[in-house]
């Protein structure tokens, strides 16, 4: 196989190349990558190139089964979104490379296929960042995103109005006279075109963070990076291979590695889906148990509200009806002794109310829902040593849903009562800090960290589905040595959806 | 006088406990000699002192479920002439069916709320005693209703006094009592409970203790074991 007929090879497959952004910048800047004027004649039609097919059509069906799967899943839908801008900008490429007159929509059609691709590469970046779970989990990969996904109409649209002559993503033999060029604007055309070179940079960018997470990960979450990770090293590798070979003019190696490198790219989004598959089942399994707990949590507290009303107040009810009998019958005769026995029944349903006043705080105290959570946070800490110190800042001042101020409120309260029991004299310090967007809750104390008993860990457990239920987020963190922190966080906005 | 009678009390709340002490040992009927704040304690002291009659709580330790209503069965095979006063906080069914599983001779179930009559505790205490049973009215409308639910029983065809009269009948009440609780003759109650008798397929018993037991054996067990026959799940 010559030089040129790598070239023949080559050529057609532009889409493919742009599919990863890198392989077809090796390709495009090897020394002996001729188009040359034996190319095919482009004829405007559409040339759908069965090998390219293949991992095209993997991306777009991975996409759309995510999709289906987990249609509120942002990295489904990045999946997807990336799969049909590649998609688009290989077919737009193709129409591209068949335009060679120095047109308006020659022209236009260059520059699209760069924007296409280019918020193809964003979307691709943004399923790296949320996978699997299509959560954001640091502001700034959102801003990553957000980024690309400006500069991915910034730079072409530069490049459309400064840039002198376009091409077809970086094939030389594909360039045009730009008519729609603005005299003056070259520098930032220059710009733009700089904007759509550093494309390769952006995937790079992009496995970057992912490796960061996986780097941050839990075992867990390692455990469902990992198969990402493998796959994208495995695209790394195969790159390096082609593009030295196509670099040592190994005709052979190339043609060997092409095909294995398409397989392995269509591989990529089945990987990924498997991952969405697999998160969304444990999501499914999670709130399935979820709701068992909290449906036993339910029980749990019923039969404790069972037994407390009924060994105590009731009992209470019980010897104060005696003593009364008593001294009803004591008064026929003993005016002293009923007299003493009246005074046990008095002592003795004061007790009573004192109790029942606080077995109902312990079920719902009246001033939460009178007053809201501060307040009732305040009157809480009337009862509790004072190492434990509360900040209330500016929460006093608003209200929340009642489900979730009860939520709220009886995190503070079982976090206390562990931070009490596992951390003997450490200072324990109650945050609550809100608006009318969210309310947060946290529990800080200094002792030993977090002591993951059975019991504890059901305490634990029972808020955060509580907590979850509601859409907000339970977090709790600490090691051996550096306290404990319990939080709650409730966004407004997610409890309206 | 007679002598008092001998009373062991069994009650694991302490306030409680010593509130119907107190109520019982005031007058000279009662005498109680022992007291227990477990199931298994009860048990002991019963077998220790040997006295007449057991006030005792259903829920105790060691379970906090039936441990009085267990402890009475068992009591009352040990030992025949110790009559049980059953007290509880449930009017349901269930319970007293579990203490009239073995027949109603010497137990009585009543209500907690009853320690607020030291007649009505004193005349339960000295009925269980004497081998007669007591149950409270709130539990024989439970009973009754829990008849009830099978369609094919003759309580459907009771009338509201019939069932006021039932109710008396189950306390141990006598014609007598029962004309004046009721406000009506005595004459009028004899009918109520030829009645009552008639419409259940009972033989009519003149005796107090042994029409008791016929009703309670009827509401607690139902229809087959009330006319002599026992079902095979009792």
């Amino acid at each position: 196989m010559t030089a040129s007929s790598l070239g023949e090879v080559a050529t057609p497959r532009g889409g493919a190349r742009r599919l990863t952004g890198w392989c077809r910048h090796q390709v495009a800047v090897a020394p002996n990558y001729t188009p040359g004027p034996g190319r095919p004649v482009d004829t405007g039609r559409v040339n759908l190139d069965a090998a390219v097919a293949v991992p095209l059509l993997a991306w777009v069906s991975s996409g759309l089964a995510a999709i289906a799967l987990a249609p509120r899943n942002l990295a489904a839908r990045a999946l997807l979104g990336a799969a049909t801008l590649l998609a688009a900008s290989w077919f737009v490429e193709t129409a591209a490379a068949g335009v060679r007159d120095e047109t308006v929509t020659g022209a236009l059609l260059r520059v699209g296929a760069d924007a296409l691709f280019l918020g193809g590469l964003a979307a691709a970046v943004a399923i790296l960042v949320t996978f699997p779970h299509g959560r954001v989990e640091r502001t700034w990969h959102r801003t990553v995103v957000l980024v690309m996904l400006a500069l991915s109409v910034a730079g072409p649209v530069a490049q459309l109005l400064g840039s002198p002559t376009l091409r077809v993503g970086l094939d030389p033999a594909t360039e045009i006279r730009n008519v729609v060029a603005v005299d003056g604007l070259a520098p930032l055309g220059a710009l733009g075109g700089a904007v759509v070179a550093s494309e390769q940079v952006w995937l790079l960018v992009g496995v970057a963070i992912l490796t960061l997470r996986w780097g941050r990960g839990t075992s867990d979450e390692r455990a469902e990076l990992r198969p990402p990770l493998l796959s994208l090293m495995l695209l790394a590798v195969l790159l390096v291979v082609l593009a030295a070979s196509s670099l040592t003019d190994m005709g052979i190696a190339f043609a060997l590695f092409d095909p294995l490198f398409l397989v392995a790219l269509a591989l990529f989004p089945v990987v990924l889906l498997a991952g969405i598959a697999r998160r969304t089942r444990g999501m499914e399994r999670e709130l399935a148990a979820s709701r068992t707990r909290l449906i036993e949590a339910e029980d749990r507290a019923r039969r404790q509200v069972e037994r407390d009303l009924h060994d105590g107040v009731q009992q209470q009810l019980v010897a104060i009806l005696s003593l009364t009998e008593l001294a009803a019958h004591q008064a026929r005769r003993d005016g002293e002794a009923t007299a003493q026995t009246l005074s046990d029944v008095r002592d003795q349903v004061r007790t009573a109310i004192s109790d029942l006043r606080e077995l109902v705080h312990g079920i719902r105290p009246p001033v939460l829902e009178d007053s809201g959570v501060a307040a009732a946070l305040e009157s809480r800490m009337t009862r509790l040593p004072a190492r434990v110190t509360l900040d209330v800042d500016d929460a006093r001042r608003h209200r929340w849903p009642p489900e979730t101020e009860a939520a709220a409120y009886f995190v503070v309260c079982e976090a206390v009562t562990n931070a009490l029991k596992h951390a003997p004299g450490s200072a324990v310090r109650v945050a609550v800090t809100g608006d009318h967007t969210h309310l947060r809750v946290q529990v800080d104390d200094t002792g030993p960290g977090i002591v993951r008993s059975a019991q504890q860990g059901r305490g634990l457990a029972g808020l955060r589905d509580r907590v979850e239920s509601l859409g907000g987020t339970f977090t709790v963190t600490g090691d051996r040595g550096t306290g404990t922190a319990v939080s709650a966080h409730f966004s407004l906005a997610r409890l309206r959806s | 006088m007679r002598d008092p009678l001998r009373v062991v009390l069994a009650e694991d709340n302490f306030l409680v406990r010593e509130g119907v002490r107190r109520l019982l040992v005031d007058g000279a009927e009662i005498d109680v000699v022992g007291d227990a704040a477990t199931a298994p304690e009860l048990v002991q002291r019963v077998r220790e002192l040997r006295p007449d009659a057991v006030l005792t709580d259903v829920r105790m330790p060691p379970h906090h479920v039936m441990d009085g209503i267990e402890a009475a069965l068992l009591l009352r095979a040990e030992l025949p002439d110790t009559g049980v006063v059953v007290l509880s906080q449930h009017a349901d069914a269930a319970y007293a069916q579990a203490l009239f599983r073995d027949g109603t001779g010497g137990l009585a179930y009543l209500l907690k709320e009853r320690v607020g009559d030291r007649d009505e505790l004193v005349r339960a205490l000295t009925t269980v005693a004497a081998g007669g049973s007591v149950v409270d009215p709130l539990v024989v409308d439970a009973l009754v209703s829990a008849q009830q639910r099978e369609r094919s029983s003759p309580l459907h065809a009771f009338t509201e006094r019939e069932l006021e009269v039932l109710r008396e009948m189950a306390r141990g009440q006598t014609n007598v009592a029962i004309a004046q609780e009721l406000y009506v003759s005595e004459s009028a109650v004899s009918k109520h409970v030829s009645s009552i008798f008639g419409k259940l397929g009972l033989s009519e018993d003149a005796g107090v203790d042994r029409r008791v037991r016929a009703v309670l054996t009827y509401v607690t067990h139902g229809h087959d074991s009330a006319t002599g026959r026992t079902r095979p799940d009792s």
